[in-house]
């Protein structure tokens, strides 16, 4: 299991930002509770974002499994991007 | 800029660099890398060991380069991509504003931003920001917008501000899947045509509910459609019985469609089905009942049918919006089994860029003229240089290019496109046209030639003022990169495609060109070039004949008027919707509400007049609304095409109007008036005609005559007859 710290890859935010319009502090620990705009719509909008920035594609699982910052940072890291 | 490397990227970097023409000429590591890595010396240093090496800089790597920032001069090349050059002067620190202004102006006249690699597109579009541009880049940004929606990045903090300056157009989305995505999209391509779009989305599913309930008026609604929604939903059941299935859902379809123009005055744009990328009939799939293909095409069948019947309807062909993404690119299944989103998110901003240029083409019509270019573009060589025998065009290569380029040109002109002719030659390079046996365009064929030394823009100002149109109803097709950019400058309104310099992509690339393509064709645009060289060929005539009045009567004008009959109804609308300058009232009638029944402003009658002289039919040119009431009646529009300006056409239709007006028993007629930037020349019609100024009302001067004023015909310049019941 990799080790859980505070701290979050700053594209992450710089997404976040983009399609949620969120500018607070994101954390691994950031969820869609913490999110206005991180709805079942916008989540389409985040992986969009994600498949174009870092050129990788998303299955159906991955697409679920992505329910906090933290789960996108595993993520990224998984593809190695 | 990317963060400084560390040591041994630079490092690295240097090895490669070192290696470079090798590398550069296999084409291998090079390509991987991202050049915003590099420092400026690095990338000195590469090109001048290409040049050491006698090389030049290929395509690739110049759009690398450039897209990374970097400045790398022009002559170094390999291909000559107006692209790269303008990338290579605006990412110059030096690059001064008026440069900089005129590669804004160069890139807004070709509008051909979306030929680029998107980041060209975003390197540009960033540049021009940073330089003071943010208008052009903005507009820029949002017409790449489906190939390259990362460009909007760039113009972020002035995106929204410019949308908000943009005219309204209400916008309703409905769909047999999810069309939220689309709905967004549509925010940036309508913003493309200078359109702030309020759009409102039905949601998964709202076909048949947008159609037949929803009561929010718009301008327009849009029908996103999708194979699923038409395929079999229980492979139980008999494919006879899916084929009766499939029939009695088309007719719900046909029939909410015909319902939706019925109640409302909105237009409709709706999609058809493209081909799917895997058959559910295998090799059978056109011919069984339930493979995708026969389905599909069964589909986009009905849709046209129903299109015929009601010119609002427009059916937007997906195939084409789609035309260049590849089958594996146009759905992205996670996102159908999330949401039913039935097309992926490249797909939707395609298709939402075809609906809003589509939409365009509908309101504002197609570009009206092309003016062509000779040497090198009608045929290979130069008249002047090699004489007539050995410019090639015909059924040899390469001559053969061009003549399927006069073709297309021929193909235009018989859906209405004036095609005019604007070379620098002596008058002599005509004779081409009739000599030449392998070229297909014919002397006549053109409405208006410019054949002399004289600069372009100021022959096309000429041309323009003799058909008697504006300069924005041009396109201009020449293979000098120089003309074209000198008609940029000088005649911005003029549309000025990038039209390629390989012979052989033109005839494809201006049968892409989505200006020339009409939405509607009617039996008078295959006959406008006649009409229109029937107007240059009086205007010879006046400058040859002695007054004015005795040129018109001269020319035996007859005008014939009817009321409005079934076969009429799609010109008279035509002739509200595009009519700008001798327009009165610059009421925008559509089919429906010409043909609106009698309400609470009375009956509305609406005659039309076609015009004949001893030089050609104009065909019908001028029309009119009147609401009757008791016996009192209102001239609500007043429409005559630009043809028949100044023949006193005007004044014959109008007392042709109050004479059968009297006849019906009314005694007053008030006039309406709005004046628009366009319509000065119609300013005077009233008071020509003895109407007094009664005031104004709603912006509408409003101008009345009593009728037993009226007196005998004022011209004797137009014989008028009626044809069909006067009332």
């Amino acid at each position: 299991m990799l080790a859980r710290n505070a701290t979050i890859r700053p594209e992450i935010a710089d997404i976040f930002g983009d399609v949620f319009e969120y500018h607070g502090p994101v954390t691994q620990d950031t969820t869609p509770e913490d999110v206005d705009r991180w709805d079942s719509l916008q989540h389409i909008a985040l992986v969009r974002a994600l498949e174009e920035k870092f050129q990788i594609t998303l299955s159906m699982d991955e697409m679920m499994e992505l329910d906090s910052a933290g789960a996108v940072e595993n993520l990224l890291r998984r593809h190695s991007v | 800029m990317q963060d400084m490397p560390g040591h041994s990227v630079t490092l690295l970097l240097d090895g490669l660099i070192d290696q470079s023409p090798a590398l550069v000429r296999a084409k291998q590591l090079l390509p991987a890398l991202d050049w915003r890595f590099a420092r400026p010396e690095q990338v000195a240093d590469i090109v001048s060991r290409l040049g050491q090496a006698g090389m030049q800089i290929p395509k690739w790597l110049a759009q690398d380069l450039l897209a990374a920032g970097h400045t790398v001069p022009d002559h170094m090349f390999a291909v000559d991509a107006r692209e790269l050059g303008f990338l290579a002067a605006l990412n110059d620190a030096n690059i001064s504003t008026d440069t900089a202004a005129a590669i804004a102006r160069d890139l807004e006249g070709s509008g051909s931003l979306d030929q680029f690699p998107p980041k060209v597109t975003c390197q540009i579009i960033a540049r021009l920001c940073a330089l003071g541009q943010t208008t052009t880049g903005v507009r820029l940004a949002l017409g790449a917008y489906a190939s390259a929606p990362e460009a909007l990045r760039a113009v972020k903090p002035h995106l929204e501000v410019y949308i908000a300056s943009l005219p309204d157009l209400q916008v309703r989305v409905g769909g047999t899947s999810s069309c939220q995505s689309l709905a967004s999209a549509l925010h940036y391509t309508f913003a493309a045509h200078g359109l702030r779009a309020a759009i409102s989305d039905g949601g998964y599913g709202s076909i048949l509910t947008e159609l037949v309930q929803v009561d929010q008026p718009a301008d327009v609604l849009v029908l996103l459609l999708d194979q699923n929604y038409f395929m079999p939903h229980d492979w139980r059941r008999e494919p006879e019985q899916f084929a009766a299935d499939l029939e009695e859902r088309l007719s719900y379809l046909a029939d909410a469609m015909t319902s939706f123009c019925a109640r409302t005055s909105g237009s409709l744009i709706v999609t058809t089905l493209p081909t799917g990328a895997s058959p559910s009939a295998g090799y059978a799939d056109h011919t069984f009942a339930s493979g995708a293909a026969r389905v599909g095409a069964r589909v986009n069948q009905v849709l046209s049918d129903v299109a015929k019947q009601d010119p609002r309807i427009t059916v937007l062909d997906t195939g084409q919006a789609l035309a260049s993404l590849s089958a594996n690119m146009r759905v992205d299944p996670k996102l159908w089994y999330y949401g039913r989103f039935a097309y992926s998110e490249p797909a939707t901003r395609h298709i939402a860029a075809a609906v809003a240029q589509l939409w365009r083409s509908r309101s504002k019509g197609p570009v009206k003229v092309l003016a062509l270019d000779f040497d090198n573009t009608r045929w290979a060589g130069v008249f002047g240089d090699d004489g007539i025998a050995k410019l090639q065009c015909g059924d040899d290569f390469p001559g053969s290019a061009y003549k399927a380029f006069q073709n297309e040109c021929l193909r235009l002109k018989s859906q209405g496109m004036l095609l005019v002719a604007l070379s620098k030659n002596n008058a002599d390079a005509l004779d081409v046209f009739d000599i030449h046996p392998g070229v297909v365009l014919k002397r006549d064929d053109f409405v208006a030639t410019a054949v002399n030394w004289e600069p372009k823009p100021d022959n096309i100002r000429k041309l323009a003022a003799d058909l008697n149109l504006g300069l924005d109803s041009f396109v201009f097709l020449d293979d000098s990169p120089h003309e074209r950019a000198v008609m940029r400058r000088m005649c911005p309104e003029v549309y000025v495609p990038e039209m390629p310099s390989d012979p052989a992509a033109r005839p494809e690339w201006l049968r892409a060109l989505p200006c020339t393509w009409p939405t509607r064709i009617t039996g008078e645009d295959a006959k406008r070039s006649s009409y229109y060289a029937a107007e240059v060929k009086s205007r010879e005539l006046r400058a040859a004949s002695g007054t004015y009045d005795d040129y018109l009567e001269g020319l035996e004008q007859r005008l014939t008027v009817q009321p409005l009959t079934p076969a009429t109804l799609p010109r008279v609308a035509q002739l509200h919707q595009r009519t700008n300058q001798f327009n009165l009232t610059n009421e925008r009638f559509s089919e429906t509400d010409l043909t609106q029944p009698a309400g609470q402003d009375g009956d509305r009658l609406v005659y039309s007049g076609s015009v004949e002289d001893r030089f050609g039919d104009h065909g019908l040119v001028v029309a009119t609304a009147i609401d009757v009431a008791g016996d009192t009646a209102v001239l609500r529009s007043f429409v005559m095409s630009c043809r028949v300006i100044s023949r006193q056409i005007e004044s014959a239709f109008l007392w042709a109007l109050l004479s059968t007006l009297q006849a019906r028993g009314v005694r007053s007629v008030t006039g309406l008036f709005k004046p628009t930037e366009k319509n000065a020349v119609a300013a005077r019609l009233y008071a020509n005609f003895g109407f007094t100024r009664t005031g104004s009302t709603d912006g509408f001067e409003t101008w009345r005559m009593e009728l037993e004023d009226l007196t005998s015909p004022i011209s004797r310049a137009v014989n008028i007859q009626w044809s069909g019941e006067q009332c």
